[in-house]
């Protein structure tokens, strides 16, 4: 028993919090523990992919499973939300102007990854057989870019299987599964 | 009486006037979150709202309570969040300073509530415990009015809850 179950619960906005709690974590995980402030935009960009990668992925998965007119009225409620909220709490302290700014490009960079990340119908791929083409790997250039790990197979596989194995990707299974 | 007991040290923004009273000032950051909440009830009632004269004062102090209460949560969402743990105690010293604030505009048993979680949360434990007490004290003789109501219903506590959690701390 703690304070946040003295609120009724909201699964929407309880969702949001998970996600912007497993992208901070994402974020640790690809960048290192020791947040620092030189660290910071490389950490930020970080957590902005992660959760533009898991928006995708429930995106894809509520589409699958609902259509997609259930899948377009539960997005507008967790997509601009998710995305205004992690800019509030990433930006804490910064100027009005330059959080607006943050979130309007956040919002043109969503797009742009989720028309990229459109392109690839094979989410992953084991044994064996060659990773790239897949949604995951993509994903796992990403961050190996912003990483400074682009020349490492070895990270992008190592990031591909980190994110294939997270916890999140159950919790999204089990939102989109109870969000009928 | 002896001369040397430590004077209780008041939050950052709080005072105390001649008679004694405790006075506070809103930060920035909690003026803007009250004046969202404002804009959120008016854009609830379609741009414009307006509420009988006997209620207006208690209306007023309400929806301050609730931008003060949301700012004082949202402290605790970020303590949780943030990747630098060592501010983690810089944010709920914010949601202890802003919940106290909201308890001086409505005083729902709730904001007491809020207030013994953050005292726990920030690792002082008796007074959380005191804290506790006085909120299951304040809850048990509690008649909420209308506003007061509504509001509980926009912020989706559930009072059963707290109690059940209030109960546990003092026995332990």
């Amino acid at each position: 028993m703690n304070w946040l179950n003295s609120f009724k619960k909201d699964p929407l906005a309880e969702f949001v919090i998970l996600l912007l709690k497993n992208s901070a974590e994402a974020a640790n995980a690809y960048c290192g523990k020791n947040f620092s402030d030189e660290a910071d935009s490389r950490w930020i960009s970080v957590q902005f992919e992660c959760l533009y990668f898991y928006l995708f992925l429930t995106d894809i998965m509520l589409f699958d499973k609902w259509g997609e007119e259930k899948r377009d009225r539960i997005m507008e409620e967790i997509g601009l939300p998710t995305i205004n909220a992690a800019a509030d709490s990433i930006c804490k302290g910064w100027p009005k102007d330059n959080v607006d700014k943050m979130k309007g490009e956040c919002i043109n960079n969503i797009e742009a990854r989720f028309n990229e990340y459109a392109k690839y119908k094979i989410l992953f791929r084991g044994g064996g057989e060659p990773l790239k083409g897949t949604l995951f790997w993509e994903f796992g250039k990403v961050i190996a870019e912003l990483t400074g790990k682009e020349r490492n197979i070895g990270a992008k596989v190592g990031i591909q299987l980190i994110t294939a194995e997270s916890p999140m990707l159950w919790e999204i299974r089990k939102f989109v599964d109870n969000a009928g | 009486m002896w001369p040397f007991r430590k004077k209780p040290n008041l939050p950052p923004g709080f005072k105390k006037d001649n008679q004694g009273n405790i006075m506070f000032e809103l930060t920035e950051e909690e003026k803007q979150e009250v004046q969202k909440a404002f804009d959120m009830v008016k854009s609830f009632f379609g741009g414009e709202f307006g509420v009988k004269k006997e209620v207006a004062d208690e209306a007023h102090g309400v929806i301050i309570a609730m931008g003060l209460s949301n700012y004082a949560k949202d402290q605790i969402m970020l303590s949780k969040l943030d990747p630098n743990k060592s501010r983690g105690k810089e944010f709920i010293d914010r949601a202890v300073d802003s919940i106290t604030k909201a308890y001086s505009f409505c005083q729902l048993p709730i904001y007491m509530y809020d207030l013994a979680c953050f005292i726990e949360m920030g690792g002082k434990n008796e007074i959380a415990k005191s804290a506790f007490r006085k909120f299951l004290e304040l809850q048990r003789n509690f008649r909420p009015s209308q506003i007061q109501e509504m509001l509980l219903n926009v912020a989706r506590r559930d009072i059963n809850k707290a109690i059940e959690h209030a109960e546990e701390k003092v026995v332990t």
